[in-house]
């Protein structure tokens, strides 16, 4: 059987490995930003500035969901656990976790291999 | 930037990349949404407002000069996409379903009008245009509405098409594929099959790749099962669930044909009870920030397996809890964890499907998986991910019987005790770290970079015989010896894995360009070495994809890749110390000790090559994808693999003395080989990739060269839509074949065994159709739900070439000159010469729903195999017969024959 084991070479390749890692990662990082290139023409050009300055006068960013189709329900609210479903649920939540349990206790099997 | 410092850039990062000698993956576990915003003259609008609202709030972001707008880092989920800008009329696009690393493109066109007015428009495009690679997702719909069910990733794989028995595209079944579940490799580190248990009604989608992946993905040469679990959101959700069968609900599809041919198939395999229930919820902890999600399962099943075995039971309770945390609208943070521990009685073993009851074991079998996440938007352009995942658990077999058992060579038959010992400790821990980077030069390209260290145990200590440590061999009734053997191994995979790719698009054409460097290594802390050092794993992944339409609805592709196998203890641990003596002690025909004990193989460790390869497949497909309808689309793709580099052991030095042998099929005579330097050579097993290794007679003249294959063509057509409104459906054809001299079923038939030790088993017959080649297979799902009475109706239709099998004669010892304990089996046919039954299975299920405001309360009955058919499965191979349960059972005869069918009933409460 053959094995390398040179111990001093696996050192050098680890740290030259976390010099790469270093080195690597923001190296996409000096890629530019998507070029800013003229606008074509438009037949728009005064609303285009209009909806350009409405649009920085907003934050870039908002976490306003103004669509909250998938963003709300009727289990939504804040005092969801007060309602009626929301109590059953907890009771059911609760019951399941709590048999769960008691099977992972009770239901175990335990090697001997591990006493 | 320009192009020049673009390309130095990249190939500065792939010499890095080349020069660190590297391992892993970080596999998306999100998407990207991009667009673009114009008016109804087609001239684009700049500074457009475009909100993309989905389960955990919104994100907003404002079209650039060109009029296009991007979100990155978008976890996988339904989402309403909208644009306003002040003088128009805002537009509105719903059911905007982001997949894992898929792009979705959606157009907006504004009208002039009232900003207080939203249109309703056709949702984005369900094709990536720019992406290489083929997918098959299995939507969460379809995992809810269809009698599909598993508990492992292996078993949902073979729902898509083109992979059955867990083989992928004609790969090896137990350890082809990477199974990732929230990017956790949940493989085994030794022989990498699946290793956790998983709650179905965790998953939120699953994405099966493998056929054009980026450089991102690796550690397969099968495919590639993605699973997203369910994450909590701003509205509390909750899923209550119950599952229950008996064998009152069974039918038996075993004829009394089959009965005849083979009497110990008893009854068919029976469900004597199932009791399944989950409790999960999930929702917010603070609106917009946090949120939890936490599910339980206790899973109970009970059954009586085809063979000799009466009762088999399963019960694993299972806890899942995950923590969402936004703590800006561009950091997201999820720490994810499962406990499950699965606790089984009436197990095989190790007599296999031979086991009674007295020979079963006990499985004691905890886990823990674990799973931290950070991601990181930055700007419109950046995106970081970092993940630390894994999972430590063990899995320990103990005999019910630990009294040693009787093997009679004459009969095949097991007696006494039989269960073996088997103790089974692993973990495995992976960092990861990606960086996507978006930029413009001579088109725009979507930058990738990634690393990925991977760290897995491997602890194995096996008795075989059992607690005894030994056991009986006897002939016709009459014990001749003594026999005992085991080892403990201990293993350590080592990975480093880098990789860097771009997606390059101009126009209409993509590049998909990328090149992933893997470094593995095999530790053995007995020795404390590394004994397995593979040279580094390139891995080159060339796509190209063309819009055709320029639309976004239609897109060819063609790729070329390298896939590597994962990491796996199995390639190298006989390199290793653990194995104990081959004994055996010979006895008086009363059962007494005749004589000392006489070591037939030493325990010794196998040599190892420096100059190894690790096994790979190289791919070439093309593939053309068509949106037909607003949600459904057209895949067809042909495929080409060949696998290579592979790893087994030969016997260095070995010399074989042809010897006529008798083919009891056709009743002629043909030349096998005897090992003629056993004594010498014994312990000269030697672990290599096998290719061009030749096998010699006694005067040195070559027998044969090794020479290991397995190729897989496929054509592959796929048509899915996915549900929206009352149906969802999936239907699919694949024309198949896998063949070589290397098996796709599991790891022993090629690595570990003897196949390419012995030219018998190398050179005689071992070319043609593998086990799991399918010439023909079609499936069918789909869900629909009947209008007015509510109900929903599922169906998971199957049609099947039956498994190629081959006949076979085992020779005796003295024949072959093979230890006791080796393979002793000739092909007496080209492999695959046989072919099962065609197989036909169509499952369905009809749920009955109620509706009350947001919450739905479901009761449903799952009819599995729906015409009871029974199909042989498996047939006897071995010429002219075996014996199963005391039963001479001839060649040909059925050993296996589809699950018969069962009636599951279930009901279930979702908001």
């Amino acid at each position: 059987m053959t094995v390398r084991t040179r111990s001093w070479c696996g050192r050098m390749i680890r740290a030259a490995t976390l010099v790469a890692v270093a080195a690597l990662i923001p190296l996409p990082a000096a890629a530019s930003d998507t070029a800013t290139t003229p606008s074509p023409p438009t037949i728009k050009k005064s609303v285009e500035k209009i909806g350009v300055r409405d649009a920085a006068a907003k934050p870039a960013t908002t976490a306003v969901a103004r669509d909250d189709r998938q963003g709300s329900s009727a289990g939504a609210s804040p005092g969801f656990f007060k309602t009626k479903p929301g109590i059953i649920a907890l009771a059911v939540m609760g019951a399941g976790v709590g048999y769960a349990l008691y099977s992972a206790q009770n239901d175990r099997i335990h090697s001997p291999g591990k006493k | 930037m320009n192009i020049r410092s673009m390309a130095r850039t990249i190939f500065l990062c792939l010499i890095v990349c080349a020069a660190w000698v590297p391992l892993a993956a970080a596999q998306t576990q999100t998407g990207t949404v991009e667009g673009k915003v114009i008016d109804q003259q087609g001239a684009v609008l700049p500074g457009v407002n475009v909100t993309l609202t989905g389960p955990r709030g919104s994100q907003t972001t404002v079209s650039d000069a060109d009029g296009t707008f991007r979100f990155v880092g978008v976890a996988p989920a339904t989402y309403t996409l909208k644009a306003e800008l002040t003088g128009f009329l805002s537009e509105s696009q719903p059911d905007v379903v982001v997949s894992l690393g898929k792009t979705v493109t959606a157009e907006f066109a504004l009208r002039v009008g009232g900003v207080t007015e939203t249109v309703e428009v056709t949702a984005a495009s369900t094709v990536d245009v720019k992406s290489s690679a083929t997918h098959t997702n299995i939507s969460n719909e379809m995992l809810q509405l269809t009698p599909i069910y598993s508990s492992t990733s292996t078993g949902l794989l073979n729902y898509a098409p083109g992979i059955n028995n867990s083989s992928a595209y004609g790969a090896q079944a137990s350890y082809g594929n990477a199974l990732l579940m929230d990017g956790v490799d949940t493989r085994d580190p030794q022989g990498g099959s699946a290793w956790t248990f998983f709650n179905q009604n965790l998953i939120e989608e699953i994405q099966v790749g493998g056929l054009g992946a980026p450089a991102e993905y690796g550690g397969f040469t099968g495919g590639i099962i993605n699973t997203v679990t369910k994450s909590g959101g701003n509205a509390f959700t909750g899923l209550f669930s119950i599952r229950y069968t008996n064998d009152s609900l069974a039918s038996n599809n075993i004829s009394e044909s089959m009965l005849d041919e083979n009497p110990a198939l008893g009854e068919a395999a029976v469900t004597k009870k199932l009791a399944d229930y989950t409790v999960q919820m999930g929702g917010p902890l603070k609106k917009d920030k946090a949120f939890f999600f936490a599910s339980i399962q206790r899973y109970e099943a009970t059954t009586d397996p085809t063979g000799p075995i009466a009762t088999s039971q399963d019960i694993s309770p299972r806890f899942n809890t995950k923590f969402t945390l936004q703590p800006s609208s561009n950091d997201t943070l999820v720490l994810g964890m499962q406990y499950d521990s699965y606790n089984v009685t009436g197990r095989q073993g190790y007599p296999g499907s031979k086991s009674t009851d007295q020979q079963t074991v006990t499985e004691d079998a905890p886990e823990w998986v674990w799973n931290a996440q950070w991601r990181k938007v930055m700007g419109t352009s950046t995106f970081l991910e970092a993940k630390f995942t894994g999972y430590t658990g063990y899995y320990y077999l103990d005999p019910v019987d630990p009294s040693p058992f009787t093997y009679d060579a004459l009969t095949d038959e097991y007696t006494g005790g039989g269960g073996g010992l088997e103790y089974e400790d692993r973990s495995r821990n992976q960092v990861q770290a990606s960086l996507t980077r978006y930029a413009d030069a001579f088109g725009r390209h979507a930058l990738k970079f990634g690393a990925e260290i991977e760290r897995s145990h491997v602890g194995t200590q096996y008795e075989p015989y059992g607690p005894a440590g030994f056991y009986i061999y006897a002939y016709g009734g009459v014990p001749y010896y003594r026999i005992s053997y085991g080892y403990t191994f201990h293993g350590d995979n080592k990975r480093f894995t880098a990789y860097a790719q771009d997606q390059w698009s101009a126009g209409r054409l993509t590049m998909n360009l990328g090149l992933r460097l893997d470094r593995i290594r095999g530790y053995s802390p007995d020795l404390k070495k590394t004994v397995y050092t593979p040279d580094l794993a390139w891995g080159p992944r060339i796509g190209v994809a063309y819009d055709l339409t320029g639309k976004g609805s239609s897109v060819l592709r063609s790729f070329y890749g390298r896939y590597y196998e994962g990491t796996a203890t199995q390639f190298w641990i006989s390199a290793t110390p653990g194995i104990e003596d081959y004994v055996q002690t010979p006895l008086n025909p009363n059962g007494s000790v005749a004589g000392p004990p006489e070591v037939v193989t030493p325990g010794f460790m196998y040599g190892i090559s420096d100059d190894i390869g690790h096994p790979r497949t190289d791919e070439f497909n093309v593939a053309w994808e068509n949106q037909l309808t607003r949600t459904g689309r057209l895949t067809v793709t042909g495929i080409w693999r060949k696998t290579g580099d592979f790893i087994n052991n030969v016997i260095n030095g070995s010399q074989w003395r042809p010897v006529t042998l008798t083919n009891s099929l056709t009743n002629t005579t043909y030349t096998g080989y005897n090992w003629a330097n056993r004594s010498t050579t014994d312990q000269d097993f030697f672990i290599r990739n096998v290719e061009g290794y030749q096998y010699v007679d006694t005067a040195g003249n070559v027998i044969g060269t090794a020479d290991p294959r397995r190729n897989y063509k496929a054509l592959m057509i796929l048509f899915d839509s996915a549900f929206r409104r009352r149906i969802g459906y999936q239907l699919s054809y694949v024309l198949a074949k896998a063949e070589g001299n290397v098996d796709n079923t599991g790891f022993g038939n090629w690595l570990g065994g003897v196949q390419w030790g012995s030219p018998n088993t190398a050179l005689i017959n071992s070319f043609g159709e593998l086990t799991n080649s399918r010439r023909h297979e079609m499936k069918f799902n789909v869900e629909y739900n009947i209008p007015k009475v509510d109900v929903m109706l599922g169906g998971v239709y199957t049609a099947l070439s039956g498994r190629p099998f081959t006949p076979l004669q085992r020779y005796t010892t003295s024949q072959l000159n093979l230890p006791l304990n080796s393979r002793k089996e000739i092909f007496l046919e080209p492999r695959g010469s046989q072919r099962n039954d065609f197989f036909h299975n169509l499952d369905v299920r009809a749920e009955k729903l109620f509706r009350v405001q947001n919450h739905r309360f479901g009761v449903y009955a799952d009819m599995a195999n729906l015409f009871n058919t029974g199909t042989v499965t498996t047939r006897q191979g071995r010429v002219p017969n075996t014996t199963i349960s005391g039963h001479t059972v001839l060649y040909k005869a059925p050993t296996g024959v589809q699950t018969a069918r069962q009636i599951t009933f279930g009901g279930r409460w979702s908001f």
